[in-house]
Formats: C-alpha cells, sequence, structure tokens
C-alpha cells in the first residue's frame, strides 16, 4: 500500500476511492465572440453594473445582521470600480 | 505638493478591509494621491494597487499628495494611519 503525506484540511479518516491530482493549465484558445470591440465597454459597464447592484444587496442583507463582517463587501464593490483595472481593459479594448 | 512618511501599525498591515478604508478617504478628494513603498508607487484610490503593495504591520509607506485639496487630504491620510485604518484591533 502506498502511503501519501501531505498536510491536513479537515479532521478524521475517509475512505473511499482515490482520485488522481493534476495540475494543469487549461488551453485557452483565442476568444471570439460576435460583439464588437466599440460595444464591449458598455456591455462590461453594464455587468459590472448589475453585479454591483448584487452585491450591495448582499451587504444590506448581511448588515442587517453581522453590520462588521457586511463591511467587506465595500471592498468588494471598490474592486470593481477600480480605475486601475478599469483603465488598463478600456486601453486593452480600445486597441482591440 | 504634500508628502509624508507614515508607520502602518494595523495588526495584519494594510489587507482588504483597511485598503478599502484607504480607498474611500482617497476617493473623497480631488487631488492625485500616491503612496509609495520600497521603490513601487500606486494610487490611493485603487484598491489594487494599495493591496499589491503588501504593506505589512511596522512597515514604513510614503504619501504624496498633489492637488487643490492637498492639504485636506493630506490631514484626513493622517487620521487614517492613526486611526489603523478603521481596524479595532
Amino acid at each position: 500500500m502506498k502511503e501519501l503525506k501531505g498536510i491536513g484540511v479537515s479532521e478524521g479518516i475517509v475512505i473511499g476511492p482515490a482520485r488522481v491530482f493534476e495540475n494543469t493549465r487549461p488551453e485557452i484558445e483565442e476568444a471570439k465572440d460576435e460583439i464588437p470591440c466599440k460595444c464591449k465597454l458598455q456591455v462590461l459597464r453594464d455587468a459590472i453594473d448589475r453585479t454591483k447592484a448584487d452585491i450591495r444587496q448582499t451587504y444590506e442583507r448581511t448588515r442587517a445582521t453581522n453590520p462588521k463582517e457586511a463591511e467587506i463587501f465595500e471592498a468588494h464593490i471598490l474592486f470593481l470600480e477600480d480605475p486601475t483595472l478599469l483603465d488598463e481593459i478600456g486601453s486593452m479594448l480600445r486597441e482591440g | 505638493m504634500q508628502q509624508r512618511d507614515f508607520v502602518v501599525e494595523n495588526r495584519v498591515g494594510l489587507h482588504a478591509r483597511p485598503a478599502a478604508v484607504c480607498v474611500q478617504v482617497g476617493n473623497k478628494f480631488k487631488s492625485k494621491i500616491l503612496v509609495r513603498r520600497d521603490g513601487k508607487s500606486v494610487s490611493a484610490k485603487s484598491i489594487l494597487g494599495v493591496l499589491s503593495l503588501g504593506v505589512e504591520r511596522g512597515m514604513r509607506i510614503s504619501v504624496e499628495i498633489e492637488g487643490e485639496d492637498e492639504q485636506e487630504a493630506m490631514k484626513a491620510f493622517s487620521e487614517l494611519v492613526a486611526n489603523r485604518f478603521g481596524d479595532e484591533e
């Protein structure tokens, strides 16, 4: 029997079929879609707005019971508004 | 231009929550606000930027502010660092 050593995540003993873990990077081919480049920024903005509205709802819901824990959702919203990321995406889109 | 050095005293450094507070304060001002550590400088209005500095407790950061409200902005930043970016521990 082969014995493997590693770092335990959860306590306890589990018996079952073994799985082989492989750490391979997925091959990504050039992503293509029908949306023209000049419209993509708008598509992105709409997606960001929808995501922000979603996070705000979660924020409000969590705040009612856990106001301190809810604050992390403010950080999530700031990631979506991050000028470094948006400028980078904007200039990549302009270059096509 | 205003420039000041600070030592970050937060127990956990500038992780997501204090970085968010930093960006929220930065966004209140029109001035350009740069945070520098070890030669790398980022905008205080970018949470990705602030997190990428990897500021841990006891590290020295330099804040550079330039613009019409630079004095008020520097005052706000001094208070922010003194209040440990709103971290309670």
